[in-house]
């Protein structure tokens, strides 16, 4: 359906659904939608922090609540969304990044598997710590 | 052209993709699988983990960069669904809630709330 308006501007018509149109705007939306997973997430490691800066008992009470279907499953769900932001991203940096040695320009893959190494590395000191510390 | 507020937004912006990217999925396996799976008896040492200072600043960089990251891919989001008209006041609502979460993530952070 064409708008009415007073000047020859052109407006073209689209959909609210357009990009499922495609299954590859279905992972520009996709990615794009992480970031809300992400900030949700974020809301509650503030609500965590929070809680841990109350009195011991209030925050076993919490703590003990993590352990419900209800928070594994949330986390899955935004495990499954972090982890689909990090492999976009990374698969996007050798596009990002071009890193010459010499005259010789580092080819993509190393570019990206510098990427994922380093998510691995982070992953795990971030973990190991934890499982040190508590 | 009109002045654009964009490279004002894309350093923590970026910052915030990468750190994401790095961080955030050890630390959904951290707090949903490794501390009530593995410790669920440890209630005590885990929040003092999450008490230490060093946990409080690295938690609220997260936070700052996600929170500000996730403001300027939703502002777009909503245009990219058809939203028309209203950019400015979509984008002061966007990046003003990222500020407020952060402002509260840096209060939540220091322990005074």
């Amino acid at each position: 359906m064409a708008t009415e308006t007073k000047s020859k501007e052109l407006i073209r018509p689209m959909p609210i659904d357009w990009w499922l149109k495609n299954p590859a705007y279905v992972k520009f939306m996709l990615r794009d939608v992480t970031s809300v997973f992400i900030a949700g997430y974020c809301i509650f490691l503030i609500v965590l922090m929070s809680r841990a800066s109350g009195d011991a008992d209030a925050f076993q009470a919490f703590y003990a609540k993590l352990t419900s279907p209800w928070s594994v499953v949330l986390h899955l769900i935004v495990l499954a969304f972090a982890c689909y932001h990090s492999i976009t991203f990374f698969n996007l940096t050798p596009r990002v990044i071009v890193v010459f040695r010499g005259d010789e320009k580092v080819p993509e893959h190393l570019i990206a598997a510098g990427h994922y190494a380093a998510w691995l590395l982070v992953s795990l000191v971030l973990i190991v710590l934890v499982l040190i510390l508590v | 052209m009109a002045r654009s507020n964009e490279p004002l937004w894309w350093g923590p912006f970026s910052a915030g993709m990468m750190i994401d990217a790095l961080c955030v999925p050890a630390l959904i396996v951290i707090t949903g699988f490794v501390l009530p799976l593995l410790f669920p008896h440890s209630a005590d040492s885990a929040r003092l983990l999450i008490n230490h200072p060093l946990t409080r600043l690295f938690l609220f960089v997260v936070i700052s960069l996600s929170l500000i990251h996730w403001a300027h891919r939703f502002r777009y989001i909503l245009f990219d669904l058809g939203l028309k008209g209203g950019r400015t006041a979509v984008a002061a609502a966007c990046y003003g809630a990222a500020i407020v979460g952060t402002v509260v993530a840096a209060v939540v952070a220091l322990g005074v709330w």
